[in-house]
């Protein structure tokens, strides 16, 4: 048994020195990551505290702009560009502590951005005019009809969610759990169908479908409402109780809805891009859940639906522009709908469903909002 | 101190000045003259004259000759006026079915020579209707004689040697036929210059053929007319929609072209009494001619598939050249369903089903909601009745057009090969080929 | 519409400025609405049709004759306001509302189908016997144009155009009183293409009443005018939808009052697509 003579006290200083220096190295290594100066170069890098944007204006030119959103607060964000309460672009759930790019064609104008917690205040976004912009030539004409046929869909889908809420909100005042569950299936599967036109109206989409995590005080905040806060109490509660009012605003703001949808305009390029939005919405929250459960495979249920009736839309147009593309769009929907299981509407509430291929669904979502990403160029450059 | 004399001018003769003015009067007429300075100065008496004289053609004289392998009236360049006479069969057995052929041959052969009749006793009816005055001008007649698929029944012996593919003319989609304006025993094809010629002609046969022929139902017509010095080739006539027609007919200067695309005979399935011959298809187009005149121009454009001024195809060029589908797969310039495409796609192959037209236009009366009854009387020639009018027309079913026309009437028929000299006579091919020995 | 909603539309469709069409000043993205509501318009329209179809089919089955024969006409009604769009069918439109002239053996031609054939049997024959296989496939053609027109995107310029058509409609067969010719009640159909026509006006009016308010003022009374010497032949004065009377009863000079209005509104409404640059 020897003894090994103790390091000097002066190496061992330089030791502790050295692994200090080197932790800190690393530490600063991270920092650096996070400041976003490792990404590519003419990036616009915002950060999200949890106080508000960082910094509260900025500016870029029009035409096309990477922005790089870096979430430096406690909890997962979402960020937004908006005109008005039309959101134009967005990315969900950013973890806390990442980065996330997204890409976003913008014309001369000033915005608004959202900058995490709902409560927090917006930050804005000028966008200056710029001659190099390109030119975003859509046949205008052609255009009419897909969109008159799109408005008199949303019209018709919203009355069918009137009176789903309508039937829940009474199964609510009843005290009818299972009629209350069934009747909110109903409506939910609706309400994702017209999940891409909801999204452009940021206040009605808040009190229809912000999730717990975006408000100040989660589950518990007062301003949470909605689809999110029925489902918790109706399904992981397991109860019609409290939930009476919230049902009553919940028929209201799909009344508001419906008269949005009836007089106001969606503008073309949201066609594609809005159903791209908000797939990748869906994906950014699957993703991050081992399994799907039934409400994640019942809003996708939706979606895909929703997606449907855009590319039928579609269609038309890109026959003649671009064939090629709308067969692969038809093609990977198709994969997407087979791959969904079955609407089981039953009583009995949240269901796992092990028999679904979670990363085939995974997969396909992200194929098909990859394509109808890229759909606007092909109909803008030719159209 | 007379009258007579005109004391102003001091001129050595006497002359009466409205016998001057007659005279002068009469020599202008004579020249052709009609509207000139010195009509102002005519007295009351000549005056009338003036406005019911007959007025003055040059092209009296021209004259189709009557003889051939093939009868008139297809190949003929078509004058400015035609109709269509229907009849019905009333002889009853083959010797007045001949009697019918000879008469209407004999008849046909004086008519569109021309020349005087017999002056008969005044007591009896005169020979002729005389509204072309006593010596008859030629004036371009023709008259062309078809036969019914209804005439090849069983009253004359006939049903044997029927043309393979004549029938009875079936209403196609957009079709609203009226009984009393479809189908027939025999049908004549009467063109000239002026429409009175074809009158005339229609009466003399009626005249020369009683207790054999009775018409029941005609359509006159008439094609607009273009000055001498018009563009070549010469335009297209213009239909009652104002659009140029019969464009892209086949050319009749090519003789194998004509042989293979109208008249019968390289199909070994039709009779050989038939070579010669021609299948003739008659259709009573109505068009609504109110609704066509509130249409946008380029609506109408885009239905024919041709502008209307030039009558040009949209895919640019002039009346005559061909319009271009080769580069135009999707319909982008001439849509997939404009009517000259849908007629003739110029697909290879195509050419058998070309057809040849020879319309007119017709005006009749006023419905009884005040709009106008007129539109196209349409006449087209082919060799193959079912590779021809058939073919395009079940082409042509459910074409944006039909919004602006209603066939309303016609019929099948077949057209005779020619009388070739004086001893021959129309329908003596079809009498031998079906003659049995009694 | 918002002004703010109207011109981000109109900046993304890119250049509002730069691209106006030759003829018209109107946006393209400011038909989008009147288009939608239009096809509600037809939807509502349809359902009413198939549900009183049902009725006015099964009160022949049943061998109700005098059911049917009240029925017939405020059936039709439905459909003869939606016609544009019904017409876009043709096979539908020819096997629901075709005339019998249109068939070479008139009454009796097996392809003759629809309310005109159940019009000869029920005013002409006097008799439900032996038309309750037309009755079926009547409710078999009208439940079928509607689930067709569910999934049809309306083309704008047949839209728009289908005032004109209405009209053109109204011209060609019930000014004459040819399209009842049993029944005699041509009026309920006039009253209809004329109800399909100006909802169609009163829709696309605001986009070109700035420009040309001439047009749209003379266009409102001549469909007064119409709308007047119609109500004389109403059976209750002061109710439209309680029908007419027979057309046998319409004067000629009325019939004559019908055609000048109506053929202005022929002519006017057809210039709308061109006010649009459709």
């Amino acid at each position: 048994m020897s003894v090994s003579p103790p390091p000097s006290a002066r190496l061992l200083k330089l030791g502790v020195l050295a692994s200090a220096l080197l932790m800190l190295a690393a530490l600063g290594l991270f920092a650096l990551s996070l400041n976003g100066r490792d990404h590519d170069d003419g990036d616009v890098r915002l950060v999200v505290t949890a106080q508000g944007c960082e910094p509260r204006e900025l500016s870029v030119p029009a035409g096309k702009t990477r922005f790089s959103i870096v979430n430096d607060s406690q909890r997962a964000i979402e960020w937004e560009i908006l005109d008005g309460v039309m959101v134009l672009e967005e990315r969900e759930n950013i973890a806390p502590g990442l980065h996330q790019p997204l890409t976003a064609t913008l014309a001369a104008g000033d915005y608004a951005m959202t900058c995490g917690l709902l409560s927090n205040p917006h930050g804005t976004l000028h966008v200056t005019a710029n001659d190099a912009a390109p030119v975003v030539a859509l046949s205008r004409q052609a255009f009419i009809a897909p969109l008159a046929e799109y408005k008199v869909y949303l019209i018709l889908q919203t009355r069918r969610l009137i009176d789903a809420t309508e039937t829940m909100h009474q199964a609510i005042a009843a005290g009818d759990l299972e009629a209350a569950r069934a009747a909110y299936r109903e409506a939910r599967l609706i309400d994702q169908r017209l999940a891409m036109a909801t999204g452009l109206y940021r206040d009605l989409d808040e009190r229809l479908n912000a999730r717990a995590d975006y408000f100040a005080e989660r589950e518990q905040d007062p301003q949470f409402v909605g689809f999110h806060r029925l489902a918790q109490g109706l399904f992981d509660v397991g109860s019609t109780d409290g939930l009476t009012p919230i049902a009553a605003q919940l028929l209201e703001d799909a009344r508001t809805l419906g008269e949005r949808f009836r007089h106001q305009a969606i503008p073309p390029a949201q066609l594609a891009n809005g159903s791209a939005r908000v797939l990748k919405a869906w994906y950014a929250h699957a993703i991050d859940s081992a399994t799907l459960n039934a409400h994640q495979l019942l809003d996708l249920q939706g979606l895909t639906a929703g997606t449907e009736k855009i590319v039928t839309l579609l269609a038309p147009l890109l026959e003649r522009q671009a064939p090629d593309a709308l067969e692969g769009l038809q093609a990977q929907l198709a994969r997407l709908q087979q791959d969904l299981p079955e609407q089981s509407n039953t009583a009995s509430g949240a269901k796992d469903s092990s028999d679904v291929d979670r990363n085939a669904l995974l997969a396909d979502t992200q194929a098909l909002a990859d394509t109808l990403d890229r759909l606007d160029r092909t109909l803008a450059l030719n159209g | 101190m007379s009258d007579q004399y005109d004391h102003t001018s001091r001129c050595p003769f006497t002359l009466n000045r409205r016998r001057f003015l007659q005279g002068l009067g009469a020599a202008s007429a004579a020249a052709g003259l009609s509207g000139s300075a010195w009509a102002e100065s005519r007295t009351d008496a000549n005056s009338a004259h003036d406005v019911t004289g007959a007025p003055v053609s040059t092209t009296t004289q021209q004259s189709h000759p009557f003889h051939g392998r093939h009868q008139q009236g297809i190949l003929t360049p078509r004058p400015a006026t035609g109709m269509v006479v229907v009849c019905d069969v009333l002889a009853r057995d083959r010797a007045g079915l001949e009697r019918l052929l000879r008469t209407l041959t004999e008849r046909i052969a004086f008519l569109t020579h021309g020349g005087s009749y017999p002056k008969r006793d005044p007591s009896y009816p005169p020979a002729d209707s005389g509204i072309l005055g006593p010596t008859i001008a030629p004036d371009a007649l023709t008259v062309t004689v078809s036969l019914g698929a209804s005439l090849f029944d069983e009253r004359f012996g006939l049903a044997g040697a029927k043309p393979r593919h004549l029938q009875r003319m079936t209403g196609f989609p957009n079709d609203a036929l009226e009984p009393t304006r479809c189908h027939g025993d025999l049908s004549l094809q009467i063109c000239a210059n002026t429409h009175d010629t074809t009158i005339h002609a229609m009466r003399d046969i009626i005249k020369h053929t009683p207790g054999l022929l009775m018409v029941r139902w005609k359509q006159e017509g008439t094609v607009p007319v273009v000055p001498p010095d018009h563009e070549t080739p010469a335009p297209s006539a213009r239909n009652y929609l104002g659009f140029r027609d019969g464009t892209a007919n086949p050319n009749t200067d090519n003789d194998a072209l004509m042989n293979a695309l109208v008249w019968t005979g390289a199909d070994p399935e039709e009779p050989d009494w038939a070579h010669g011959g021609s299948y003739q298809v008659v259709r009573l187009i109505r068009n609504f001619v109110e609704r066509w005149d509130r249409a946008p121009l380029a609506e109408q454009e885009t239905i024919f598939g041709r502008r209307k001024d030039s009558g040009a195809p949209l895919s640019g060029g002039s009346e005559y050249d061909k319009p271009d589908y080769a580069n135009d797969a999707d319909g982008k310039i001439t849509p997939l369903d404009a009517h000259i495409r849908l007629a003739n796609p110029r697909t290879p192959g195509f050419e058998k089903h070309r057809i040849l037209r020879r319309p007119f236009n017709y005006s009749n009366g006023v419905e009884a909601n005040g709009q106008l009854d007129m539109g196209l009387l349409f006449i087209v020639y082919q060799a193959d009745l079912e590779a021809g009018f058939i073919t395009v027309q079940n082409r042509l079913n459910g074409e944006p057009l039909e919004e602006y026309i209603k066939p309303v009437g016609g019929g099948y028929f077949f057209t005779l090969p020619g009388a070739v000299d004086n001893r021959d006579f129309l329908g003596r091919s079809l009498l031998e080929a079906t003659a049995t020995d009694v | 519409m918002s002004f703010r909603s109207l011109f981000f539309a109109a900046s993304a469709f890119g250049l509002i400025a730069l691209q106006t069409p030759a003829q018209a000043d109107v946006a393209p993205e400011a038909m989008v609405e009147p288009v939608a509501e239009y096809k509600l318009y037809v939807l509502d329209n349809l359902d009413q049709f198939v549900s009183h179809t049902e009725k006015f089919t099964q009160a022949i089955e049943a061998g109700d004759l005098d059911r049917a024969q009240a029925l017939y006409a405020p059936t039709r009604v439905y459909y003869e306001r939606i016609e544009p769009i019904a017409e876009l069918f043709a096979d539908l439109d020819a096997s629901i509302d075709a005339r019998e002239d249109d068939y070479e053996h008139g009454v009796e031609d097996p392809d003759f189908t629809g309310f005109h054939r159940l019009e000869y049997g029920l005013f002409k024959e006097q008799t439900t016997q032996g038309f309750v296989p037309y009755a079926k496939r009547l409710m078999m053609d009208v439940n079928d144009l509607e689930s067709r027109v569910q999934g049809l995107t309306f083309p704008p310029a047949k839209v728009v155009g289908g005032a004109a058509a209405l009209m053109e409609e109204v011209a060609a067969t019930k000014v004459s009183g040819e399209e009842d010719r049993y029944s005699h009640t041509d009026l309920w159909d006039f009253q209809g293409n004329v109800d399909g026509s100006q909802k169609i006006f009163e829709l696309f009016k605001p986009l070109v009443a700035e420009e040309d308010p001439a047009f749209v003022k003379r266009v409102e009374e001549n469909f007064a005018a119409v709308e007047a010497t119609l109500a004389h032949y109403r059976l209750k004065a002061n109710n439209p939808d309680a029908g007419f009377v027979s057309y046998e009863k319409v004067s000629d000079e009325d019939r004559r009052a019908f055609v000048g209005p109506v053929t202005v509104l022929a002519e006017d409404l057809s210039t709308l697509r061109g006010k649009l640059g459709l």
